[in-house]
């Protein structure tokens, strides 16, 4: 029990130091997506607010609010060239948030900096909405409430009674927030405002192969997509094709696939002579359209398309995590070849070397099959000492005939552009798909990681009888590639002393030890969850759950009104728990003695919380005249009762039968 | 009146006694009885405020203090009736009354007794000091030096007295009334805090109103009037009186009310009501209720001796709080709800 | 002197200014997580919407079980602060916090407590300025607490029937007046007792000090007698409203107010003679404050 005068309204250190806290958890989305310095100069005008505010310092000149305002957004303005889109507006809000914080001096000004903090967890969430960021903001967000209870508790200094605090009143609001994810109507106000996009650039995939351009993923441990089998049928990891882009123009070692491709009509599932897989597949966001499934997809999602080559397509680049279902069959139901397509499946670049097409008439010769040809260019490629290698080197200008006679060094898209090349050559249709091979299995929520690094590129070709055939060039030179998956194929190559990446094998090594390799899957699931069942929940997935408990087509109204009537009815039994549970208690004699008290008070005789009962009678006799009789028996059984040496329990029953009678009677 | 008078006097009174009280006395629980002992106590009361006009409260309060065998701390300006309202109490019980004036060269012999030789019979015979009496009135009980008052204060407690190694029962009952001047008055000697509380009690009596100080001036004097006296029951009674006092009952509820005030006292207070402050509580409320005619203790007692019995213990936080204890007393009992 | 605080009800829940805030970072996160459909944000939103509810019940109770008792106020001198001694109670069996006390007729003065476990109690002291001469009311006490998050708060507001004394301001001449002895009445009397001055002998009374026996007579055989020593002593001061020598009325009552304090200072007996009433000449705290209260008070 301490009392504090509030005369000075300086802000208390502790709850300060909660919120700085809370602060820096705020920051861990911001770098990494913002440019370094921002969140940098954030952290040191936090540093320094703790170094001004036991001075009594702060930011009090007009001016230099102005200039540094000023200062930050030239800066902002340089660094983006416009103060649009939703990463500068972040930055923006950071750089004031910093400002704010040299500025605030009050208490009042204390509460500015938490709302000003929770607008910051929110921009968190505008940059990135993983999983280890929500659990950041998180804790940031638990630590805000920390930091205000902190604050009203004033100078009880006790370190762990707030964070209980804020622990039980985020406990007793966890069913609330279910309630009103479920339940609150996802309105979608009309305008959008654009968000700047910069990802896709840097990571994953793109509609254009080049020497390098999947070698360069393979240190990437992003996720790409998460892929379930709800039906239990799991292909064989080798089978893993997942299928993305199909490249149709030939440049020697460099592929492109069609910008926009079109859409193909959708087929019956009758002409397919084989069971489909089902699949429900997660995938991050990368800005672009294209959607993954296993070989070959044959039913897709709305939103979405076939493309021709027998990949999907998105209708709208995909921004945010997007949830899908698709059947995949192991064989293009489409077996015609028209004229007109088989053109631009033979398309060569210009410039062939003649050891190039010297190669290739080795192996027509005779009038040779396509699968003969294709047999004899993979036994070329087993048999001439090519080498698999994630990290090649570069390729020049001539780069096919360096690839195929001089160094024979090479990555996956090696080897499927050179011998889809070849095969054109050799007058094979062929084509380069790229997308990812295998992925890792989580035993703990039952589903396949695909990251980056399990990138790859593989060829089909057209044989007359059986249509497109998948062919994988790669498979032929490192079969464990393929079969093993490719960080297994890694470490059993680190395992042999094939690479001299002593750190990498260290941290593989740790991550073999069963307790981080549970841990990882754990978290992995967790992850996969916080994706499926939480971001993916949007308005149409809101819709479909009130349809499946029978509530849809209400109007928002309903809903709003609905779900804050259920919250306020959950609230008053909580408040009415609370109050029975905390309320002041005493044995039945005293609850008896108040309730005639309280009574006494609404006639005009309120009993003073010091004043005995022999006085108190007195005066309420004097004070209520037409009641005195009954005011003194009750006195005289409540003194019996409570003070005389030993009492009858008749009185007891006398005395609440007297008071409940005074309590009645109007 | 010389020496041996008073000696007479005092072993004269002592045995007067009624043998009807004593009988009246032997059942506990017979509310008769309990009514009859009110009336003897009201009457004894009213006797004394007959002399002292427009002072009941603080006759109440005297005589339960008496009742609860405790000793009486009477701070006021000189004139006010101090004197006589001891010697009123004194005369009332058929007692045997001392007065003792406290100055600054007083030594402890000087109240306690000296060991004188005597002539006719060659040896040291102990001449007992002033204090060996029933009712003891010491003016300016602060003007003597810690030493005295330290004698004194721990002859009230003990109820004996050891000089040159004999020790020497106080006669029984024995009550201590010590009349001190505001503290603020040069020349005295504060009595030391730890041992105020020995009194039970500290009252005022204050000028008289206008009204009382009026029938004063017409009335007799009063020191005829104490002469007129007649006892009203005697040492005897008085001590079976002050054993049944012990023996009214206090409820759990009263308990927790008193321990309720005493923890609010340690509260906000730098040195609160110590134990012994807890059971002069209790006892000057036993007494309290005793004369009002309950064999049970209320709330109301409690609040009525309270201040008087509370405030002594709690004055000397005055620097700490700038209000006297008499205000703290009050506050006290203003704000510690009764449970 | 007993007051107690008895709860009134008047509106018992208000927004507070940050609860605009709250209100604006709501709407921006709601407008912000449908423009983008992202349900992250709206998890935010519904945990900040939640929590906020969840505080309303926690801040509804956090008056619940308290009782103010505001004690009894020590009188002051005008221009003083006056202070009134509150003790609030926790009756109910959780702990409460931040407790904030005002008194809503009496300006500005306010006071926070902390905390107050349960079933216990704290104290604090509200401390207002004693603007005028006289008796006044305390009104109304509030207890308000927005205890957890700040942006509802609670009120409880308790009638305090209490009233409180101001003293006029000591104010005018150090110096007291002359005695005004009573007629009949000696202007200087001797008082027996102690002092210097040797007065004469009389017979020893039993609980006499030993010390004032007349030895040397006891020595020649006779009774024992006590020395009795004599002390000059001041007569009797009336201070008197009608010869105070000022104009203003307020003025001749803080002059006597000075007076009174002095001469309770020398410790010479005084009294007061107000036109209505008489206080006889007495010492002490209780005449001191009577006087002062008598001065207070007049018409």
């Amino acid at each position: 029990m301490k009392t504090l005068r509030r005369q000075d309204t300086r802000i208390p250190r502790r709850p300060l130091l909660w919120l700085a806290v809370a602060l820096l958890f705020a920051l861990p989305p911001m770098f990494g997506t913002l440019p370094s310095w921002v969140p940098l100069l954030f952290l040191i005008a936090l540093t320094a607010k703790f170094w001004m505010q036991p001075k009594g310092y702060h930011l009090r000149s007009l001016f230099w609010k102005v200039v540094l305002v000023a200062l930050i957004l030239s800066l902002l303005f340089f660094s983006y060239g416009s103060l649009r889109g939703i990463e500068p507006g972040v930055s923006l809000i950071v750089m004031l948030t910093s400002v704010k914080i040299l500025e605030a001096h009050t208490a009042r000004e204390f509460h500015i900096m938490i709302m000003v903090a929770w607008v910051l967890c929110l921009c968190g969430f505008f940059l990135s909405q993983n999983l280890a960021i929500a659990l950041c903001l998180l804790i940031a967000f638990t630590l805000l409430l920390v930091a205000l209870i902190q604050f009203h508790r004033g100078s009880s200094s006790a370190f762990w009674p707030p964070v209980r605090t804020a622990g039980k009143l985020l406990a007793q609001a966890a069913p609330l927030i279910v309630l009103l994810f479920l339940f609150f109507p996802r309105f979608s106000t009309g305008f959008r405002f654009q968000i700047a996009s910069q990802r896709g650039s840097s990571t994953g995939f793109s509609d254009h192969l080049s020497p390098g351009s999947v070698s360069s993923l393979t240190n990437s441990s992003e996720v790409a997509f998460r892929a379930e089998f709800p039906d239990g049928k799991i292909p064989t990891l080798g089978a893993m094709y997942w299928r993305g882009v199909v490249m149709w123009h030939c440049e020697g070692l460099e592929w492109n696939a069609p910008k926009n491709p079109a859409a193909l009509p959708k087929t019956s599932q009758s002409s397919l002579r084989s069971e489909g897989v089902r699949q429900w597949i997660t995938i991050e966001a990368h800005d672009a359209r294209w959607m993954f499934a296993l070989d070959w997809p044959a039913n897709w999602p709305s939103g979405a398309r076939l493309a021709p080559g027998d990949y999907l397509w998105s209708d709208q680049p995909i921004h945010k995590a997007r949830r899908y279902e698709v059947t995949s069959y192991p064989e293009i139901p489409n077996n015609q070849l028209h004229s007109g397509e088989r053109e631009p499946l033979l398309q060569l670049p210009a410039a062939i070397s003649p050891a190039a097409r010297a190669l290739v008439q080795s192996w027509t010769a005779g009038k040779a099959e396509p699968r003969a040809i294709v047999e004899k260019a993979l036994e070329f490629f087993r048999a001439q000492g090519f080498l698999y290698s994630p990290s090649p080197g570069e390729y020049g200008k001539n780069g096919l005939d360096e690839f195929l006679f001089h160094r024979r060094l090479g990555f996956c898209e090696h080897y499927a552009a050179s011998f889809a090349t070849l095969m054109r050559l050799a007058g094979v249709p062929a084509r380069v798909v790229t997308g990812y091979l295998g992925g890792e299995y989580n035993e703990i929520g039952h589903f396949f990681l695909v990251r980056q690094a399990d990138a790859h590129a593989w060829c089909e070709v057209w044989f007359p009888d059986r249509g497109w055939q998948r062919v994988d060039p790669t498979a032929v030179v490192a079969p464990d590639r393929v079969n093993l998956g490719f960080s297994s194929f890694l470490e059993r190559r680190a395992a042999a002393g094939q690479l001299d990446n002593t750190q990498g094998v260290l941290a593989r090594k740790l991550a073999r030890w069963p307790i981080f390799a549970r841990a990882r899957l754990g978290w992995q699931t967790l992850s996969y969850a916080w994706d499926t069942r939480v971001l993916s929940f949007d308005g149409d997935e809101q819709e479909s759950f009130f349809t499946a408990i029978g509530i849809a087509g209400r109007g928002p109204i309903f809903f709003i009104v609905g779900s804050l009537l259920v919250a306020i009815a959950l609230l008053a039994l909580y408040t009415g728990w609370t109050h029975l549970r905390t309320r002041a208690c005493g044995d039945r004699i005293k609850r008896i003695y108040e309730s005639f008290c309280r009574k006494a008070a609404r006639l005009g005789a309120p009993r003073n919380p010091s004043e005995g009962p022999l006085d108190f009678s007195r005066r309420a006799m004097r004070l209520l005249p037409n009641d005195s009789e009954r005011i003194r028996s009750i006195a005289e059984a409540y003194i019996a009762l409570r003070y005389a040496p030993a009492s009858d329990p008749m009185t007891l029953e006398q005395f609440a039968k007297a008071v409940s009678a005074f309590v009645r009677a109007s | 009146m010389d020496e041996k008078a008073a000696q007479d006097l005092l072993h004269q009174r002592s045995f007067i006694g009624r043998p009807m009280h004593s009988t009246l006395l032997a059942s506990d629980r017979d509310p008769e009885i309990r009514f009859d002992t009110k009336k003897q106590i009201a009457a004894f009361t009213n006797q004394i405020c007959e002399v002292i006009v427009g002072k009941t409260e603080a006759v109440k309060l005297a005589v339960a203090c008496l009742l609860a065998r405790g000793h009486l701390l009477i701070e006021d300006i000189p004139g006010v009736g101090k004197t006589t309202l001891s010697q009123a109490l004194a005369r009332s019980l058929g007692l045997a009354f001392q007065r003792i004036q406290f100055t600054s060269d007083l030594l402890p012999a000087d109240i306690l007794g000296n060991s004188i030789f005597d002539r006719n019979e060659q040896r040291f015979v102990f001449h007992q000091g002033p204090l060996f009496s029933q009712v003891v009135l010491i003016d300016e009980v602060n003007r003597a030096t810690a030493k005295t008052q330290s004698a004194l204060l721990e002859a009230m407690e003990e109820h004996q007295i050891s000089a040159d190694g004999v020790t020497y029962e106080l006669p029984r009952p024995f009550f201590v009334i010590a009349t001190q001047n505001p503290q603020y008055q040069v020349g005295t000697f504060p009595l030391p805090e730890s041992q105020l509380d020995r009194f039970l009690m500290r009252i005022e009596l204050g000028v008289p109103d206008r009204a009382s100080e009026r029938a004063m001036l017409l009335g007799m004097d009063r020191r005829e009037m104490l002469k007129e006296l007649n006892p009203v029951f005697g040492a005897e009674t008085l001590l079976e009186i002050q054993a049944k006092v012990r023996t009214i009952h206090t409820s759990s509820a009263l308990l927790d009310y008193l321990q309720d005030l005493l923890d609010a006292s340690r509260q906000r207070h730098r040195s609160g009501l110590s134990p012994r402050a807890g059971l002069a509580l209790l006892h000057a409320s036993q007494a309290w209720a005793m004369m009002n005619g309950r064999d049970m203790v209320l709330p109301e007692d409690i609040q009525a001796v309270g201040t008087a019995v509370m405030a002594h213990r709690l004055g000397h936080d005055i620097e700490q709080s700038g209000q006297s204890g008499r205000t703290l007393a009050a506050a006290l009992l203003n704000s510690v709800p009764v449970p | 002197m007993r007051q107690g605080g008895s709860s009134k009800s008047s509106f018992p829940l208000a927004p507070t200014r940050s609860f605009a805030g709250l209100l604006f970072v709501l709407a921006a996160i709601w407008y912000a997580a449908s423009s983008q459909n992202n349900a992250a944000s709206y998890l935010l939103l519904f945990a900040l919407m939640s929590v906020f509810l969840v505080s309303i019940p926690r801040t509804l109770l956090n008056l619940g079980g308290l009782q103010a008792t505001a004690e009894s106020i020590k009188p002051a001198f005008a221009g003083q602060e006056v202070s009134l001694p509150v003790e609030v109670t926790n009756e109910s069996r959780a702990t409460r916090y931040g407790i904030a006390l005002t008194l809503p007729d009496l300006g500005d003065a306010g006071e926070h407590i902390d905390e107050i476990p349960a079933g216990k109690a704290a104290r604090t002291v509200l401390r207002f300025p004693a603007a005028t001469r006289g008796e006044h009311q305390i009104g109304r006490l509030h207890l308000t607490s927005v205890y957890p998050l700040g942006f509802l708060q609670v009120l409880k507001q308790l009638s305090t029937p209490q009233r409180y004394v101001v003293y006029p301001k000591p104010a005018g001449d150090q110096r007291l007046p002359a005695e005004t002895a009573r007629s009949g009445q000696r202007s200087s009397r001797r008082e027996l007792g102690e002092g210097d001055d040797f007065a004469g002998v009389r017979a020893y009374v039993r609980g006499e000090s030993q010390r004032h026996i007349d030895w040397k007579a006891v020595a020649r055989g006779q009774a024992l007698m006590t020395k009795q020593f004599t002390a000059e002593s001041d007569g009797m001061l009336y201070l008197d409203l009608a010869a105070v020598q000022l104009d203003d009325l307020e003025a001749r009552l803080s002059q006597l107010a000075l007076w009174v304090i002095e001469a309770e200072r020398a410790r010479r007996p005084y009294g007061l003679r107000l036109p209505a009433a008489e206080i006889p000449p007495s010492l002490g705290e209780s005449h001191l404050h009577g006087c002062l209260h008598a001065l207070a008070l007049f018409q």
